[in-house]
């Protein structure tokens, strides 16, 4: 028995077997691409099936345009008055003009947009919907917007902040 | 030989088409395929639930504290609705320090002598929810609790989806949000809901500063530079994604309805910073802000129907004295309401219907809450609590007529709704509908 542990050549030979067996697992995944691009996986449409209350909807619509969460006071203050009108639809729209038009709302140009205006796509519908556009989406949004000269990127998230999938999570 | 064969064509086609006309069912703006049955006797109704809670032996009883306080002081503080004289001692519930003086009277004339007044109608709920349920349904509300939507089709469903009215002509103009308010436009039934619902404000919340806060700086877009493709987008949108429910709030009102709302809300932050709402002329509570509104919705969109509901009566849980101020204020605000409608509202002047019952009475017996006056206050749980009284008067209503008495009643709650119903020409088809509560009538019928 202490003839086996203090023999150096067995000791070295057994180092040696463990190490080319232990070697080619340490070596980095090669990168191989098979000529596909690369694609982040996110959450589609189909997952969505619970509707946004007055106050998710609130406070979703000020973190996505501003950046930054609404105070908690005026998010109840909000949905109060969301409950006072009748026409939820309306009260949207008048709320997301009212914050399309504060002074600390930092939006593109539309030539800023035109720029480049697949990366401006892909980042509304990530920003509004937590996903990629289909390439039909993409296609149809890009050409939207460069045949309506009216069509800023303020108007562009108006859009998609009414949007029925944008009420749902 | 050409000719006479187009000559042929033209004979056949224009039979046809005579045919068509005759046969076919008109489609109509609402949807829905036929026009009403009912024959409509009056342009504009307007209901008000009449105002959270009202004892019969202080309003239609005209006794003031002599059937509550065991005081001898009768005499009536609804003076615009009701013809009487008012109390000589004892005032509470005016103006000033003490409630001294008496709000003068809009009306020279009360609404009880222009129009008839149901003396004692039977209320189907001793509570506000169920009481307003039942106004705005028709029906009792047994299955149903707060937070719910009516489970029974509501007026603003009835006339929108068989009258063929738009959602800018039903309007429900609410006392707040609180009680489930908001959720009375439109009920949860199948066949209604959503797409026949009234348009809805609670305007001391919308356009209180709150209010101001989040909507009065809207930024006006071009409608069809802007807002025309900005919708396009929307659709397109929409169109992707299969939503679940269509409970979205959408009410059903046209694209025009909306830009047409959307103005008007912006006149009244206007008017609400400037000071230029047309206010009763006295404004000193949340009942008379909701008729301001109220009137204000009026003038603006002249709709066929609407409802206001005041409340603030319901003080009375423990303060007397605070709902005999508001009862007064109460009939303060209809007073001021028929008065614009008569004389600043010129396509609704003598053409409009005016029905006010209130949603349930109180109590005969007192609670033990004593007011600063040491008089006792009355909650709503008894059978004196479904005893309340119908007020209506209108071009097509007889004047001065009373009809039942203190130990006659004539009338249901629910009734008030059929005679909307009836007044708008619908009332067929909400007798169809079966939905109703049993024995529900219009009122006209009981003339």
């Amino acid at each position: 028995m202490n003839m086996l542990v203090s023999n150096p050549t067995r000791t070295l030979w057994m180092a040696l077997i463990v190490l080319l067996l232990v070697a080619p697992g340490c070596r980095p995944e090669p990168d191989v691409s098979f000529e596909l691009q690369g694609l982040e996986v996110t959450p589609g449409f189909a997952t969505k099936d619970r509707l946004k209350t007055n106050e998710q909807w609130v406070a979703i619509v000020h973190t996505n345009l501003f950046q930054a969460g609404m105070p908690a006071n005026d998010l109840y203050n909000a949905a109060r008055v969301f409950e006072s009108i009748g026409d939820q639809s309306i009260a949207r729209e008048v709320l997301l003009s009212n914050f399309f038009n504060q002074p600390d709302l930092d939006l593109l140009t539309r030539e800023e947009m035109l720029e480049d205006l697949d990366a401006f796509i892909d980042e509304t519908y990530l920003r509004f919907y937590t996903r990629f556009p289909t390439q039909a989406e993409r296609t149809f949004v890009r050409e939207f917007v460069l045949n309506n000269p009216g069509m800023t990127p303020e108007l562009v998230y108006m859009s998609f902040s009414l949007s029925d999938e944008y009420r749902y999570y | 030989m050409k000719k006479s064969t187009t000559r042929r064509e033209f004979i056949k086609k224009a039979g046809l088409a005579a045919a068509g006309i005759s046969f076919a069912p008109y489609i109509l703006p609402s949807g829905r395929l036929f026009a009403p049955t009912g024959n409509r006797s009056s342009e504009h109704v307007v209901m008000v639930a009449f105002a959270g809670g009202v004892r019969q032996q202080e309003s239609v009883l005209k006794r003031y504290l002599d059937d509550s306080q065991g005081e001898p002081y009768p005499g009536n503080i609804m003076y615009n609705m009701f013809s009487g004289a008012a109390p000589e001692n004892k005032i509470v519930y005016g103006t000033g320090t003490g409630g001294l003086n008496p709000i003068p009277a809009i009306l020279s004339n009360s609404l009880e002598s222009q129009g008839t007044v149901f003396k004692e109608v039977t209320a189907l709920s001793a509570g506000h929810f169920g009481g307003l349920n039942s106004l705005v349904q028709g029906s009792t509300t047994t299955t149903q609790g707060l937070k719910q939507r009516p489970i029974n089709p509501t007026i603003f469903e009835y006339l929108r989806r068989h009258g063929g009215y738009s959602a800018t002509d039903t309007w429900f103009v609410g006392n707040g949000i609180g009680n489930s308010t908001p959720l009375l436009n439109h009920s949860a039934h199948p066949d209604y809901g959503a797409d026949y619902a009234g348009n809805f404000f609670a305007p001391t919340v919308t356009f209180s500063d709150i209010g101001a806060q989040f909507m009065a700086d809207a930024k006006i877009y071009h409608p069809e530079n802007e807002l025309a493709p900005m919708y396009k987008l929307q659709t397109f949108l929409d169109l992707q994604f299969q939503a679940l429910t269509s409970a979205g709030g959408s009410i059903g009102n046209s694209e025009e309805e909306k830009q047409n709302i959307k103005a008007f809300m912006e006149a009244m932050y206007a008017k609400v910073a400037a000071g230029t709402l047309d206010l009763p002329p006295v404004t000193d509570n949340g009942d008379l802000y909701t008729m301001a509104f109220a009137v204000e919705v009026l003038k603006w969109f002249k709709p066929a129907f609407m409802m206001v509901n005041l409340s603030a009566v319901d003080s009375c849980h423990s303060n007397f004295s605070g709902y005999l101020g508001s009862l007064h204020r109460a009939d303060h605000a209809v007073g001021h309401l028929w008065n614009k409608i008569q004389t600043d509202i010129p396509e609704m002047s003598g053409q409009t219907t005016l029905l006010c019952t209130p949603e349930c009475g109180r109590n005969l017996q007192p609670n033990n809450i004593l007011d600063q006056n040491e008089w006792l206050s009355y909650d709503h749980s008894d059978a004196n609590s479904l005893r309340v009284w119908t007020l209506l008067a209108g071009p097509s209503i007889p004047a001065g007529l009373s009809v039942g008495s203190e130990n006659n009643p004539v009338g249901l709650v629910s009734d008030t709704m059929m005679t909307v119903a009836d007044l708008l020409g619908v009332q067929p088809e909400v007798q169809a509908a079966g939905m109703t509560a049993s024995g529900t009538t219009s009122l006209l019928d009981q003339l």
